[in-house]
C-alpha cells in the first residue's frame, strides 16, 4: 500500500499586508515587509501556498529598559539609552527586518512623558532605519490615547504598523491609523471571540480589514504559551475556514514574555541545576518564538540577537520547500 | 435606649422601634413598601429615605449622590434607630404596585376541569334500613363510587368520620362531599348538607422569586374567576434566590421567616381574591402551585442551603401533596395542595408546568420555551425528548442592577422608540402612570434604539461624538439621556449608563449562550425550531423585532417568535383542573434532561460570544445586519 499524505483544501487565506512606504509609495523607508497570504497551516507547503516567510520585528525601547539581565543587555552595550541608535545596531549589526519601538517612558508611572517626547523618538527612529516600524503605546489607555495620535502622525506616510486597539479603548489610535495612512494592530487577551470583537469594531469605523494585523496576548514558554498558542491555530482555522473578521495576519510579542521568565534570567549561581544564564535566556525567547511560529505567526517582536539568529535559521528551514 | 415611634410616610403607617434596628428591618416590619435589591448589605442603594423629624444614626453611603445628601438622603438599611423618627419613603424608593403578567395565557388555554385536584361530588343516599345495613362510610364511598370512576375506596379523614353519622342523617342522606386527590389517592375531606351548597375554587398559583401570581378558579366550569398578584416579600433578604438561601443560612430563624415571607405574601393575594370575591375560606378548596426549586423548598419548608452548593442537589424532584394547614395556606385547611415537580436545583417546577401549558411535549413540531424570569431558563423538545437548562442571566432583565431599572411596576418605561433626526424619544409606561424607571422590556427596545441609531457601536459603548444632545458623562460613565428631569418632574434625569448596557448584554448573552448551546446538545439549528415560545416577567411587552436585533433571540422569521406570557401560573391551572395534566407533568420532569452549563466549558465560549449587539459571529445575524447595511 502506499501512504497519501491527507491534503485538506481550505476555503480562504490569510490576507496579506504590506508594512512601510518607499520613496515611490510616498515614504522614506528603504525596504518593505509583507506578511500573510497563506493559504493553509503553517509551513505545510504540500497542502497550499505560502508566500511570504513569517518575520522578525526586533524591539526598541524609547527609555532605557530597567533591570534587564546582563546577558540580554550587552549585545547592546552603549545604545540602550538611544533609541535611534538602538535600532541602528539592529538593523546594521543583527538583521533585524523591522524595528518596533515602543513608547514606555510616556506611561504615567514610569517617566510619564508626553506626545511630543513621542513624536521625537519616532522620528529618531525613521531617520537612523530604512526598514518599517511598528509603534506601539505604553499600555496604559489614557496616556495612548494622549501619545499616539503624535506619534502617528510623526511618521504619516510611512505605513507603519500602529498597536494597539483594544476593545475599551480603540477608537483613538483607529481614527490615527485612519489619517496617517498606517495600519493597525487590534488586540485580545486570548479570546478569540473578543479578538473579532475588536476587529468588528475597527472596522465599522471605516479602516479596511486588509490594514489589520491580530495580536492575542502572548504568554511566554511555560508560562501560558499554549493558550496563546491554541487560540493563534484557531484563529489561523478560522482564516481558512473564509471567516474575513479573523483572516489578519498574526503577531507575537515574545521578547518581554520570554524574558519575564524567571528560567530565562536567573543567575547559574543562584541556581546551578539550570545551567548557564548566558544560553538559557536566549533559547527561553527562541524557543518561545519557534513554537509560536507553528502555531501561526506572521510577525515576531523579539529582544535578544542571539535568539533572533537562531530563530531566522529555523524559519529558512521551514520555508524550504 | 429603649422604644421609639417610627412614623413612615407617605404611607402613614407607625411602628415601636427598638434602639439600634435598621430603618429598614423596622420599615419592612410594617410592610411599608420600600424597595431593597441586596437584603439590607448597604450594596444596591435602592432603600433611600429621607428622616424628616427626629434622629437616626446614618452611615454615610458612597452609593447616595452629593446631591442627594444634601437633601437628607440616608440609606434605611444603614440607619439605625436613636429615637422617635419620621421618615419619608421618596418615589423612587417605593416599591410600586406591579403589574405582572396576571392573565399567565395568550393563547395558553385551559380547558373544562376533567379531573380537578379537588372537588365537590353532590351525593343522594337511601337512608339504611334493615337489608340495607351497610354502615355510613361504605354507604358514602358507595355513592362517590357511581358518580366517578374511582380505583379503590376514597379515605376519609378523622374529622369528617366524627361527624359522618350526624351530618348524613340531619341532611336527610342529601350531602355534598369534598373528594381530592393526595398522591394519586382519592380521600374524602369535607362534608356538607346539600341545603349548604355554594360553588367550590381552586387557586393556581405561580411562585416566582420576584413575583407571586395567584389566580381563582371556578372548579366546576374551569373558568377563571380572579387574579391576585404582588412582590414576594422574600425579597426584604435580597433579590435573587441564591442571596435568600445566605441569608437562610445566617440564623435558623432567618429559614422560617423565609417560609413565613413566602406564605404572608400568598396568604395577603388569597386573602385578597376572597375579599374581592365575597368568598368564604373553606370555599377554595385546592390549590396547585409552580415555582423554582429554591421557591418551592422555601414553601415548603424544606432546608435550602445544598440547593446552592456543587453538586447543587435539590432536596427532591418530586414534592408530596399536602395539605393546606400543614403547608400553611389560608384556604380549606384540609384542602389538597399540590407542587409542580422539578427537574433540577435550577430547573424547577415552574419550568415543568410552562412546558405542560405550551403543549410542547404533546406535539411532533420541536419548540423552545424560554422563561425569562430572575433567572432565565431554557427547555427545548416535542413528544419524545425535551432538553433544558438554566442559563443565569441574571436579573437584569427584570430592572435589576441597572441604574434606573425597575420592576416591571407603573411608571416603568415600558417601549420605547428613538427619532434619531429629531433626536426625539418615545416612550410608554406601565399603566401609563408617571415614569419613575425603565424596566426589562424598555431596556431591550432602547438598546436596539441605541445600535440603529448608531450612537452605541457593537461592544455598546456610547459613541460621544454624535450629533445628539442625549449623550453625556455622568459622574465619569457615558451614557444616554432617556427621560430628562424636568420633563417629568423629577430632578435627575432617567439615564442609561454604559455599565447598565454592559448588565443587558450579560443577560442577554446568557439568554442566547443558553439556548445555543442546548440546540448543540440535541444537535440542531434555531431555524430547525418550529417556534420559540418567550415567557416571563416581560414577556407581554417585549418587542421581539427589538430582541432579535441586541441578539438575544435568533434571527428567525418573528412570526417563529410568540410571547406566551406567565407560562408557569397557566401550567399550575392546567394541574389544578385536570388528572390528565397532573399526570403529564410527572411525565415531563421525569424525561426532561437536565444540563448544567456552568460544568460545560463552551458556554462560557457562547456567552462571550453573545458580548456583542447583535452577536461576534454577526453571520448569525442576517436580517440584523442588513437592516445595518440599509442604514449606512
Amino acid at each position: 500500500m502506499v501512504f497519501e499524505v491527507p491534503v485538506e483544501k481550505w476555503a480562504s487565506a490569510v490576507n496579506t499586508v504590506t508594512l512601510g512606504a518607499t520613496a515611490a509609495e510616498g515614504g522614506t523607508r528603504a525596504s518593505t515587509v509583507t506578511v500573510g497570504g497563506s493559504t493553509t497551516l503553517p509551513f505545510l507547503h504540500f497542502e497550499g501556498e505560502i508566500p511570504n516567510r513569517p518575520v522578525i520585528a526586533m524591539e526598541v525601547l524609547d527609555m532605557e529598559p530597567q533591570s534587564w539581565p546582563e546577558t540580554l543587555s550587552a549585545p547592546f552595550d552603549g545604545v540602550l539609552n538611544d533609541p535611534a541608535a538602538w535600532a541602528k545596531k539592529c538593523v546594521e549589526e543583527y538583521g533585524a527586518e523591522m524595528i518596533c519601538l515602543r513608547l514606555l517612558s510616556a506611561h504615567p508611572d514610569s517617566l510619564n512623558t508626553g506626545p511630543e517626547e513621542a513624536a521625537a523618538a519616532v522620528k529618531k527612529v525613521l531617520g537612523a532605519v530604512g526598514v518599517p516600524l511598528i509603534i506601539w503605546g505604553c499600555g496604559q489607555a489614557d496616556k495612548d490615547n494622549e501619545i499616539m495620535p503624535r506619534a502617528s502622525e510623526a511618521a504619516a506616510g510611512e505605513n507603519c504598523l500602529l498597536g494597539s486597539a483594544e476593545q475599551d479603548n480603540y477608537k483613538t489610535i483607529t481614527a490615527a491609523c485612519l489619517a496617517d495612512g498606517h495600519k493597525l494592530i487590534t488586540a485580545a487577551p486570548i479570546d478569540i471571540n473578543i479578538q473579532k470583537q475588536v476587529n468588528i469594531l475597527v472596522t465599522e469605523m471605516g479602516l479596511d480589514a486588509g490594514r489589520i494585523v491580530m495580536f492575542q496576548a502572548t504568554g511566554g514558554l511555560g508560562y501560558g504559551m499554549e493558550y496563546a498558542y491554541s487560540i493563534m491555530e484557531r484563529t489561523r482555522l478560522a482564516a481558512l475556514g473564509g471567516d474575513k473578521m479573523l483572516s489578519m495576519p498574526l503577531l507575537a510579542v515574545v521578547g518581554p514574555e520570554a524574558w519575564k521568565a524567571k528560567e530565562a534570567k536567573t543567575l547559574e549561581a543562584d541556581a546551578p541545576q539550570w545551567g548557564a544564564e548566558k544560553e538559557r535566556g536566549v533559547l527561553w525567547e527562541a524557543m518561545t518564538a519557534t513554537c509560536f511560529l507553528h502555531g501561526g505567526t506572521d510577525i515576531l517582536v523579539m529582544w535578544h540577537p542571539k535568539a533572533v539568529e537562531m530563530v531566522r535559521t529555523t524559519i529558512d528551514g521551514l520555508m524550504k520547500k | 435606649m429603649g422604644t421609639h415611634i417610627i412614623v413612615f410616610y407617605p404611607e402613614g403607617k407607625c411602628a415601636e422601634a427598638q434602639a439600634g434596628e435598621t430603618l429598614l428591618s423596622v420599615a419592612h416590619g410594617l410592610g411599608v413598601a420600600l424597595d431593597s435589591a441586596c437584603g439590607g448589605q448597604g450594596a444596591c442603594g435602592k432603600c433611600k429615605v429621607i428622616p424628616r423629624l427626629g434622629k437616626v444614626d446614618a452611615e454615610k453611603s458612597p452609593l447616595l449622590s452629593p446631591d442627594e445628601e444634601k437633601e437628607g438622603y440616608i440609606l434605611a438599611c444603614q440607619a439605625r434607630v436613636t429615637g422617635d423618627a419620621v421618615v419619608e419613603v421618596p418615589v423612587e424608593s417605593q416599591r410600586g404596585r406591579l403589574q405582572i403578567l396576571v392573565r399567565g395565557e395568550h393563547g395558553l388555554e385551559t380547558g373544562a376541569p376533567e379531573g380537578p385536584l379537588a372537588e365537590r361530588i353532590e351525593l343522594e343516599m337511601e337512608a339504611p334500613t334493615l337489608k340495607d345495613n351497610v354502615d355510613d362510610l361504605n354507604r358514602l364511598t358507595r355513592a362517590i363510587k357511581e358518580q366517578r370512576a374511582v380505583e379503590a375506596s376514597p379515605g376519609i379523614t378523622l374529622p369528617v368520620l366524627q361527624a359522618l353519622p350526624k351530618v348524613l342523617r340531619e341532611a336527610g342522606w342529601k350531602v355534598d362531599a369534598l373528594v381530592g386527590e393526595m398522591e394519586g389517592k382519592t380521600h374524602i375531606f369535607g362534608l356538607q348538607p346539600a341545603s349548604e351548597r355554594k360553588p367550590v375554587y381552586g387557586l393556581a398559583i405561580d411562585v416566582g422569586t420576584t413575583t407571586v401570581v395567584v389566580q381563582l378558579v371556578d372548579l366546576e366550569t374551569g373558568a377563571l374567576v380572579g387574579t391576585a398578584a404582588g412582590l414576594n416579600d422574600q425579597i426584604a433578604f435580597g433579590n435573587d434566590v441564591i442571596s435568600r438561601i445566605i441569608a437562610s443560612e445566617e440564623q435558623s430563624e432567618r429559614a422560617a421567616a423565609l417560609q413565613e415571607k413566602i406564605l404572608e405574601t400568598i396568604n395577603r393575594l388569597i386573602e385578597e381574591l376572597i375579599t374581592k370575591h365575597e368568598l368564604e375560606r373553606e370555599q377554595i378548596i385546592c390549590a396547585s402551585c409552580a415555582g423554582n426549586t429554591v421557591m418551592t423548598q422555601f414553601l415548603l419548608g424544606i432546608e435550602a442551603s445544598a440547593l446552592r452548593r456543587e453538586p447543587y442537589v435539590p432536596a427532591a424532584r418530586h414534592f408530596p401533596g399536602v395539605e393546606a394547614d400543614e403547608v400553611g395556606l389560608t384556604i380549606h385547611p384540609r384542602g389538597p395542595v399540590r407542587v409542580s415537580p422539578a427537574v433540577s436545583s435550577y430547573v424547577g417546577g415552574d419550568i415543568v408546568a410552562g412546558t405542560l401549558a405550551t403543549g410542547m411535549d404533546e406535539v411532533e413540531a420541536v419548540q423552545a420555551l424560554i422563561d425569562l424570569g430572575t433567572n432565565g431558563e431554557v427547555a427545548i423538545g416535542n413528544k419524545d425528548w425535551l432538553v433544558c437548562a438554566s442559563c443565569s442571566a441574571g436579573p437584569a432583565f427584570e430592572g435589576s442592577g441597572i441604574k434606573h431599572g425597575m420592576y416591571a411596576g407603573p411608571g416603568a418605561i415600558e417601549r420605547v422608540e428613538y427619532d434619531a433626526l429629531s433626536d426625539e424619544i418615545r416612550c410608554r409606561t406601565v399603566g401609563e402612570a408617571k415614569p419613575r424607571g425603565i424596566c426589562g422590556s424598555g431596556l431591550v427596545d432602547t438598546i436596539a434604539c441605541l445600535l440603529r441609531a448608531g450612537l452605541i457601536d457593537r461592544a455598546g459603548r456610547i459613541d460621544l461624538g454624535r450629533p445628539t444632545r442625549r449623550t453625556r458623562v455622568v459622574d465619569e460613565e457615558p451614557g444616554f439621556v432617556l427621560l430628562w428631569g424636568e420633563e417629568i418632574g423629577r430632578e435627575e434625569d432617567i439615564f442609561l449608563g454604559e455599565n447598565d448596557i454592559q448588565n443587558l448584554i450579560r443577560s442577554k448573552a446568557a439568554v442566547y449562550a443558553g439556548l445555543s448551546i442546548l440546540l448543540k446538545r440535541v444537535d440542531m439549528k434555531a431555524s430547525e425550531l418550529e417556534q420559540i415560545l418567550v415567557a416571563g416577567a416581560f414577556g407581554n411587552y417585549l418587542d421581539a423585532e427589538n430582541a432579535v436585533t441586541i441578539g438575544m433571540l435568533p434571527d428567525l422569521p418573528l412570526e417563529k417568535i410568540r410571547f406566551v406570557g406567565n407560562s408557569s401560573v397557566a401550567g399550575a391551572r392546567m394541574a389544578l383542573l385536570s388528572a390528565e395534566a397532573r399526570k403529564r407533568t410527572e411525565h415531563i420532569a421525569a424525561k426532561m434532561t437536565n444540563f448544567d452549563l456552568s460544568a460545560e466549558s463552551d458556554f462560557m465560549e457562547a456567552y462571550v460570544a453573545g458580548l456583542f449587539l447583535p452577536h461576534t459571529d454577526t453571520s448569525l445575524f442576517p436580517s440584523v445586519m442588513e437592516k445595518c447595511a440599509e442604514r449606512i
